[in-house]
């Protein structure tokens, strides 16, 4: 394409390359980063009209320049925020944006988001040529009735393009002949009836993802049987039906080259699934489950024997190559025992994992290579809940095991965890955090949760607990939100505890949640995190300060900082620009420049 | 030509011999063999704007994706994943910048729609979450506004923020 002496730069590509690039990126990328490179990217952005209005995650600053920047037409997609970290996200952008000029938006996402201002988007944007939608309705809402999610429902699968629609409040609809939606994904529980309604309406329906399906009156024996032969794909968690209901839903979908079912009900029987998958889902290709039963008595291995034992055959081991785990568990749950048996297919197909350190653990596999069932087992597990906080089991086998990993150099249990909630105190922090690493991957870590902060013996062990949740944890550099709950039982430690938090705090988070006690901290705090996009001050109780006085600091030091006053020690702050403090005039030039080439 | 085999010549000379059903994956020739009366008997099928080294990069990811299903149609509508690239991609894609972007302008070329779009896909990731001094300098980008210019884009947005 060119000679060595001409090797192709980016600059050299052609106009169309550079949109293709921009697609995958949102705008505020483009805008204030590409866009100010050089010139030919200041004029490639500035004609560029498929923008990513992603605002799930953006300063204040840079929400109002794009929406006064940039021309409604050009939008295509837009997501507005979760309001519980960027408060009147939504109203200020109805504010701001003539929304009814947004006629070539095909996609468009709203979390938590209340009905009034949901209706005011759905009734003035120009929803036919939505292809791709996901709603997620304030659960806080009061003002929600049944008809009026009836009616909302109804409205989304009629949209004429629609192909892809994610939901939390799918109430009881009316489905058009010929309903265009390729992929649903609803994120309540819905009836047995109303699954075969989906699968009756829905002919064009190939992927179905819904938390739960619940058994009601009407039984599906009664309906007559219509197939359903476009679905390949079906995920149902939380199953609460018994294996044969499963079955007679499963005969309905014939298609399926994709299942996976998450429950507590009952037990695999390997068996009667080999059969059943053989006669009647013969083009399923991948098969992923999970269920965890209570048992009892303490399980013993010739129970779990027998449980995997059918899970052994040519079919499920040479053919399919579905492997699977068998282990039983004792959790001491407020000084009684509690027995478990889990079964699942590896990988582990949650991605949302509870992890505690068990006292004793029988385990199980069929997959016939040990380090395959090492690298793979927890590959797609997203979010880890990590409660290291019992003092006993650090006794017990697992710490041998553990630190023959750490002398074996294996990767981590969870390696691709992006969320982690830790339960973490003082005294057990030396442990927990020698062994984090073990279990997550902490430079892939995103959202960090600390819990029961629970602090006691500070002095005594504060130099530690620096050097461990400081170093290790938080200095993490792809860390970008955080939220740190505390108790501190100690009334002489608290204001050092807040003091050194503050000091521990990344400085490239852009969502915190923290506790204060002094409003000269909120000047510490943005100097420390300077990416900082919103945060929400948790008041300790003792402290002298009113939210008020908060909101009055952001209102003469910063612009355009929106404030929520949650309660009486609680606020939340979508933080806009800190102010100049030597004023420049800004007034003059305020068209958008035209370069001209030198 | 032997079989369902095909010759795919670069701007430099060197023929390729390649399975007709993987070379079918850049629309460009799949038109030529097809609309243009083109058939696998021709001698070769010359790629003037394709070198040879990259022509053998091009038609290695072709070949490991063979089995791929079509991408789909509606690309505008599509969402667009940056971080769906398969490791074996990533793997192919380690390469210096150079090669990099002529492999983005074969598959433009060629109209291999996989292959543009993962190419695309990687530098989209070298510029996500940086700043434009570390654009240029990830990129080499001469920085060629004048100060006055680079003032006034500054001034645009603080004056777009307080509106």
């Amino acid at each position: 394409m060119t000679d060595e002496k001409n090797t192709p730069s980016i600059e050299f590509l052609p106009a169309e390359i550079f949109y293709r690039i921009f697609d995958y990126l949102d705008a505020s990328t483009i805008f204030f980063s590409v866009r100010q490179t050089c010139r030919r990217c200041y004029d490639l952005a500035n004609a560029y009209n498929r923008y990513n209005f992603d605002f799930s995650s953006i300063s204040k600053s840079e929400f109002a320049c794009l929406c006064r920047s940039i021309e409604p037409e050009n939008v295509t997609s837009l997501t507005l925020a979760d309001e519980r970290q960027y408060p009147k996200q939504t109203e200020i952008f109805l504010s701001m944006v003539d929304i009814r000029r947004l006629i070539r938006l095909h996609t468009l996402n709203l979390f938590r988001i209340d009905q009034s201002y949901l209706n005011s988007i759905l009734t003035q944007i120009n929803m036919n040529s939505i292809v791709s939608c996901h709603i997620q309705i304030s659960n806080e809402d009061s003002n929600l009735s049944y008809t009026i999610l009836q009616t909302l429902s109804s409205r989304l699968i009629s949209l004429p393009n629609l192909r892809k629609l994610e939901h939390n409040r799918f109430m009881n609809f009316v489905c058009p002949i010929n309903c265009s939606i390729h992929h649903l994904t609803v994120h309540q529980p819905i009836t047995l009836s109303k699954f075969y309604e989906l699968l009756v309406a829905m002919s064009h329906l190939k992927t179905l993802v819904v938390n739960d399906i619940l058994q009601m009156p009407i039984s599906i024996t009664n309906s007559p049987m219509i197939f359903h032969r476009n679905l390949t794909s079906l995920t149902i968690n939380d199953i609460d039906l018994k294996v044969d209901l499963i079955e007679s839903l499963l005969l309905l979908t014939p298609s399926l080259q994709y299942l996976k079912l998450i429950f507590s009900y009952e037990l695999f029987n390997g068996e009667r699934w080999e059969e059943f998958i053989d006669v009647n889902l013969s083009q399923l290709t991948r098969f992923e489950f999970f269920c965890s039963v209570v048992h009892e008595e303490n399980v013993s291995k010739a129970v779990l024997e027998r449980t995997i034992a059918p899970f052994r055959s040519s079919l499920w081991i040479e053919k399919k190559k579905w492997y699977v785990n068998c282990e039983s568990s004792t959790w001491s749950l407020e000084r009684t025992n509690r027995f478990f048996i889990n079964l699942y297919s590896i990988p582990v197909c949650k991605s949302s994992f509870q992890y505690m350190w068990p006292y004793e653990n029988c385990f199980l596999t069929t997959c016939p290579v040990k380090t395959m069932l090492d690298s793979t087992m927890m590959e797609h597990v997203d979010t880890v809940d990590l409660k290291l906080t019992n003092n006993t089991a650090i006794r017990t086998s697992k710490q041998r095991i553990i630190h023959e990993a750490m002398r074996a150099d294996r990767r981590p249990l969870f390696p691709n965890a992006t969320k982690l909630y830790f339960d973490i105190n003082t005294q057990h922090s030396k442990y927990s955090c020698k062994y984090l690493p073990l279990l997550v991957n902490l430079t892939k870590l995103v959202h960090l949760e600390l819990n029961s902060f629970e602090l006691v013996d500070w002095d005594k062990h504060s130099n530690r607990w620096k050097n461990q949740i400081g170093t290790q944890i938080l200095q993490n550099i792809h860390l970008q939100s955080l939220i740190i709950h505390h108790e501190i039982s100690s009334w002489s430690t608290r204001l050092k505890v807040v003091e050194t938090i503050h000091k521990l705090l990344p400085a490239q988070i852009s969502y915190l949640q923290v506790p204060i006690n002094d409003l000269n901290q909120i000047e510490i705090i943005l100097e420390r995190c300077r990416q900082l996009r919103s945060v929400l001050f948790a008041i300790e109780y003792y402290a002298k300060i009113e939210p008020e006085q908060v909101v009055q600091w952001f209102t003469e030091n910063t612009l355009g900082s929106v404030c929520e006053i949650i309660t009486d020690k609680k606020l939340l702050i979508w933080i806009g620009r800190r102010k100049i403090t030597n004023d420049e005039d800004i007034s003059h030039k305020h068209k958008r420049m035209k370069l001209t080439e030198q | 030509m032997a079989g369902n085999k095909i010759k795919l010549q670069s701007n430099d000379g060197d023929t390729f011999d390649v399975d007709v059903e993987i070379a079918k994956q850049s629309a460009t020739i799949k038109t030529m063999l097809e609309d243009l009366g083109m058939s696998e008997e021709d001698d070769v099928i010359p790629l003037p704007n394709v070198n040879s080294a990259i022509l053998k990069k091009v038609i290695q990811w072709a070949t490991h994706h063979k089995d791929d299903p079509p991408p789909p149609e509606d690309d505008e509508n599509r969402e667009k994943n940056l971080s769906d690239i398969s490791s074996w991609d990533q793997d192919f894609l380690k390469v210096d910048q150079g090669t990099l972007f002529e492999l983005i302008l074969a598959a433009n070329y060629l109209d291999i729609k996989g292959l543009l779009d993962v190419t695309c896909k990687t530098v989209a990731n070298m510029i996500k979450g940086r700043t434009p001094e570390e654009i240029r300098r990830q990129f080499n980008i001469k920085n060629d506004f004048t100060p006055q210019e680079e003032e006034q884009i500054k001034k645009e947005n603080e004056w777009c923020e307080e509106k």
